[in-house]
Order: structure tokens, then sequence, then C-alpha cells
């Protein structure tokens, strides 16, 4: 699914540092209704052009009409595919050993901060407004110990199954 | 238009199709490396987008240049 947005056992899912033994437990990213900004915004600007053709002077030469058009839906289909591609690569991975959060920010930004399930000190979970409500998305906080940095996965659905799994990995971890 | 306005027209089309080119070849290669850091069989669509971006591109730069070599 293209707008699967919290992925439980993925089978396919690798990435670059995973160890042979480490198994992905699930993959997570914002709720898609979270993306709703934008997705309203490119419809406005999808439209513009249909709404605004009876106004067009006729006096207007149409190749350069046409031309100016055919850049505008390419520009759209650019910031749309742009957009698309930070909310997809914006993703938490928990992992038998550990929990990942990558930030992408544009197509040039991207970083990943991760930390050992071993490390966990503290999740805290938080929902907030109608919608995160509704749709039942929310925050997760992941605090670790001492320097470690902490691991925020936002908007993410179901969180408190997202809890319960990483609660149950480190439930399942052998006596130190 | 006068010819010159023509002129002023293309050129500025002409810039944006290059950056529009140049992004276009700087996301499909973004792409292909988070795709090695994070690989999905489902990474396969935004591929399948890259390269849409990549054939709107020379769309655009072809139309171009039947267009302009029409006003000349």
């Amino acid at each position: 699914m293209l707008l699967n947005a919290l992925i439980p056992k993925p089978q396919e899912f690798r990435f670059a540092d995973q160890a042979q033994n480490e198994t992905v437990h699930l993959v997570a990213r914002a709720h898609p209704i979270t993306q709703i900004g934008w997705i309203t915004s490119i419809l406005f600007f999808v439209f513009l052009p249909i709404v605004a053709a009876p106004f067009v002077p006729s006096t207007w030469p149409q190749d350069g009409v046409f031309l100016f058009v055919l850049l505008w839906y390419a520009t759209i289909f650019s910031v749309s595919l742009t957009s698309y591609y930070i909310w997809y690569f914006n993703i938490g991975i928990v992992t038998s050993n550990q929990i990942i959060d990558v930030d992408t920010g544009s197509v040039l930004y991207s970083d990943s901060s991760s930390t050992f399930i071993k490390d966990i000190e503290e999740i805290q979970q938080s929902t907030q407004g109608v919608l995160s409500a509704l749709f039942d998305y929310g925050d997760i906080l992941i605090q670790t110990a001492g320097e470690k940095p902490n691991i925020e996965f936002a908007s993410v659905p179901r969180p408190s199954y997202i809890v319960r799994t990483i609660n149950e990995i480190i439930t399942a971890l052998p006596p130190t | 238009m006068t010819q010159f306005a023509w002129y002023v027209f293309f050129f500025v089309v002409a810039l944006f199709i290059v950056g529009y080119v140049v992004y276009a070849f700087i996301f499909h290669q973004r792409l292909r490396k988070l795709n090695q850091t994070y690989f999905s069989p489902q990474n396969r669509h935004l591929f399948v987008l890259s390269w849409v971006q990549g054939i709107i591109a020379f769309l655009l730069a072809a139309t171009t240049v039947v267009f302009f070599l029409n006003r000349l």
C-alpha cells in the first residue's frame, strides 16, 4: 500500500546496518491524515488554471499560454512528489535490537538516530487534538540513558500498539 | 509580443527547464541512496514516479525547442 503508515513485521524491509540476527518488528511513519495540508494546497493549485482559463484574454499567444500551463503542472507534480518522498522517508523502525528514527527534511537532507533497546529508560505517548483522537495517532518519545539521543516518532498511527510492541521486546530481553 | 520579448520568454523557460532537469536528476540519485539504506520492495513506486518526472523534463524541453523554432 502506498499510504501504509504502520507496517507490523515487514517481511522484505531491510536497512543498511541491520545485523544478521536482527529482525524488524515494525516500521512506522506519520498518519496520512497529517499530510492533508499539502494535499489540499496541491489540489488548489491543480484546479487554479482550470478556473482561471475563461479569464485569459484571447489576444495572448496560444503557444506561450500552453507552455506556461505545462510548466505549472510540471512544478506541481515535482512539489507533490517531493512532499510525498519526505513523508515516505520519515520513518521509525523498531527492531529486536534497536530503535531507529529517520528524519528526512528535504531531498538533500536526511539523518537518522538510533538507540539500543537495552538503553531505553522511559517511553512517553501523547495524543493531542480532535484529529488524533478520531484517527488514533500520536507522538511517541523514547527516552534513553545519559547522553544518548532521545528518539521521537511523530504522529504515528496506533501509538499504543507501538509502545506495547517495544515493551514486549524489552521484556523479552535476557536479564543483564 | 515583440521578437525580443519572445527571446526573453524562451530564455526564462529554458533556465527553468535546466533547473527542473537538474532537480529530477538529484531526486533520482537521492532516492537510489535512500533505497540502498532502507530497502523495501514498496520503494519501487517512487522510482516509477521519479522516472515520470524525468520524462516530464524531457517533454518540457522538447516542447520548448519546437515552440522556439516556430517563433524564429
